[in-house]
């Protein structure tokens, strides 16, 4: 038997199915985390201005909640390989002694899952009269 | 009001910090500074920093914890044979017969002389394992683990001081996170030659 004829007996699945599992496996979650869904949110209201210390700042104001920078970063890089975000170098500033800005940018992806969040959140709120009673 | 953070600090985040979030990462925490001035805060914002940086890379990097765990509970099992050994030799005995304090400094030395060969040779063979074997990422991470190390004794001292046992009731955990931080710095010392980040 030659090789010609055990590729017909045992044919190779074609390239796109390789592609399929391959795109499986890197597959982000697509849930967002209460955290991811703050700092979703703060980079959304932020439209153009979106770095480090403005999304910190927008976080602990509407919040009332202390948020690291490290955290926030962690949580935005999570979010940029999740494609939800994207993210584009600024420019430098004496007052950052130097040093570039990264702003971040909410994507159409993004957006879809943060509307999908809501969603899901509004149909888990109906329904449940001891969460409507509010304090005297 | 203060306009230059601490140094030391923002030379530890250069230093520790992934390449991929360093440069943004301390231009908010400089600007940030600038706006609060307080030296505290700075402080505070690096450790939490520098901590959520080595989670993640803990967290992508299992074989580094898997392997600092592995090579920890071998040193554990061994460890009595190590000090059976070191207890033999007569010029150890000369420099703990000194005088206090020098007996209690020749004591933490010897301790730590022996817990960083330990450490380095766990160090050795991760990045042997890991085909990346470079001067600059050994030395790196030697240089790490002798200053976690030292630390990590220098602190049991306060420890034998106020419970009364010996220091060669060493804590393994600490030194298993000193390993662990070692092998993630020098892999970072590495990669950054390899003009990739550690992600």
């Amino acid at each position: 038997m030659n090789s010609h004829s055990l590729s017909l007996a045992f044919p190779s699945p074609p390239l796109n199915v390789y592609y399929f599992f391959a795109k499986l496996e890197y597959m982000p979650r697509t849930y967002l985390g209460e955290f991811e869904l703050i700092v979703m949110l703060a980079v959304i209201r932020l439209h153009e201005s979106a770095y480090g210390v403005p999304i910190v700042k927008e976080i602990e104001e509407h919040t009332g909640r202390e948020a690291s920078i490290g955290s926030v970063y962690a949580t935005l890089e999570r979010l940029e390989q999740k494609c939800f975000i994207s993210s584009s170098v600024g420019e430098s500033t004496p007052e950052r002694g130097g040093r570039a800005k990264r702003y971040f940018r909410v994507t159409k992806a993004g957006l879809r899952e943060v509307s999908k969040t809501r969603q899901a959140l509004t149909k888990m709120w109906e329904g449940l009269p001891i969460l409507e009673r509010r304090p005297a | 009001m203060k306009t230059h953070p601490p140094a030391i600090a923002t030379w530890l985040l250069e230093r520790l910090i992934r390449r991929s979030q360093r440069e943004a990462l301390i231009g908010d925490l400089f600007e940030e500074f600038i706006r609060r001035g307080s030296p505290h805060w700075y402080w505070g914002q690096m450790l939490k920093a520098i901590a959520i940086d080595f989670a993640h890379r803990a967290r992508t990097e299992w074989f580094a914890v898997v392997f600092a765990g592995v090579w920890i509970t071998m040193l554990a099992q061994v460890w009595p044979h190590i000090m059976m050994t070191l207890g033999s030799q007569p010029l150890i005995w000369l420099g703990i017969g000194w005088p206090w304090p020098l007996s209690l400094l020749c004591y933490v030395a010897i301790f730590t002389a022996a817990t960083t060969v330990s450490l380095w040779i766990g160090l050795v063979l991760y990045f042997v394992l890991t085909r990346r074997f470079e001067c600059r990422s050994l030395l790196r991470g030697m240089a790490v683990t002798s200053v976690l190390d030292l630390a990590i004794n220098t602190g049991s001292l306060f420890f034998v001081g106020r419970h009364r046992v010996g220091i060669y009731m060493i804590s393994w955990l600490p030194l298993f996170v000193a390993l662990l931080v070692s092998m993630i710095a020098g892999r970072a010392v590495g990669s950054r030659g390899a003009n990739k980040s550690t992600a």
